[in-house]
């Protein structure tokens, strides 16, 4: 038993953690008050995202090299796990700049990168319920991801530092308080265990998602 | 901040005084912020909790499906 559940057991302490001592830690005094403790769980959104992109990535490359159903499985489940944190991390987002920025949404090339990110998947979701063949399908979307996963780091990680005028911490030249390197020492104690319990809750919902996924084709065999 | 002696000094039997000082002026400073904290941990206890029985119930169909397909294959 604590075998198998010994990675959501953790997921769980590290985010019950995050979310009890998240309000405790101090933090530094800066202009945006108390809601710097956003970070603890607006950045999880984010990490949680690109960690289950890169996942659908690396079985998108796997599954074009062997065609193993198996791994297209986990390319698309992992992009539908990716999107909620995704649709989260925006909302959650929406909250915040609502106060630091005075608009849910502003004019900024990491908003608008994040938006264009979003939507490049959601036509992955798109293009894979238009193709009927199952073969094919697989195959036309994980030539599709790959290109998906370039276009979501260009959009999101890549054109928001170039364009170097962001409001958004995290995009280059800007020293923010709230960039993880520049961030608090005492902060940092809840930061990183909190973007490890996200990334593990998404590797569990995952496993999940995968699990149903197989469970409905056995049937239908 | 209102000092609260008697309790202070119950706390402080048990927890450094550093760390029942903050406590007190936390509490005080943000208006009772730890009774949310506690709301937001009981609503993430319930999450992974409604989340581990999920879990369970796929392994149990797994068994089964798993079970049914070794029936047929006899």
């Amino acid at each position: 038993m604590l075998k198998q559940y010994w990675w959501k057991l953790l997921s769980f302490l590290l985010l019950l953690y995050a979310v009890t001592y998240g309000f405790y830690v101090s933090i530094p005094e800066t202009m945006i008050l108390q809601t710097m403790r956003n970070l603890f769980y607006h950045v999880g959104m984010w990490f949680g995202m690109f960690t289950m992109l890169t996942v659908s990535f690396i079985y998108s490359l796997r599954y074009l090299k062997g065609f193993r159903e198996e791994n297209d499985r986990i390319a698309i489940e992992a992009v539908n796990v990716g999107l909620m944190f995704g649709f989260l991390g925006i909302f959650t987002g929406m909250v915040w700049a609502n106060f630091t920025w005075g608009a849910p949404w502003v004019k900024d090339p990491k908003l608008n990168g994040a938006a264009v990110g979003l939507v490049v998947y959601l036509a992955y979701i798109i293009l894979r319920s238009s193709v009927e063949d199952r073969h094919k399908r697989a195959k036309v979307s994980a030539v599709y991801n790959i290109f998906a996963f370039v276009l979501w780091i260009i959009f999101v990680m890549i054109l928001p530092r170039l364009a170097g005028d962001s409001l958004h911490p995290a995009t280059g030249n800007n020293s923010s308080p709230v960039l993880p390197m520049q961030l608090d020492p005492s902060m940092r104690t809840v930061f990183y265990p909190a973007m490890i319990g996200w990334i593990l809750l998404g590797t569990w919902i995952l496993q999940v998602r995968i699990r149903v996924s197989k469970l409905k084709q056995q049937l239908e065999e | 901040m209102i000092e609260k002696k008697s309790e202070k000094q119950k706390a402080k039997l048990f927890l450094p005084e550093k760390i029942v000082r903050r406590t007190f002026i936390i509490m005080e400073t943000y208006g009772k912020i730890f009774v949310v904290v506690t709301v937001l941990a009981v609503i993430l206890v319930g999450i992974f909790v409604y989340l581990f029985f999920i879990d369970r119930k796929i392994g149990k169909l797994e068994k089964e499906i798993q079970e049914k397909e070794n029936q047929i294959k006899q």
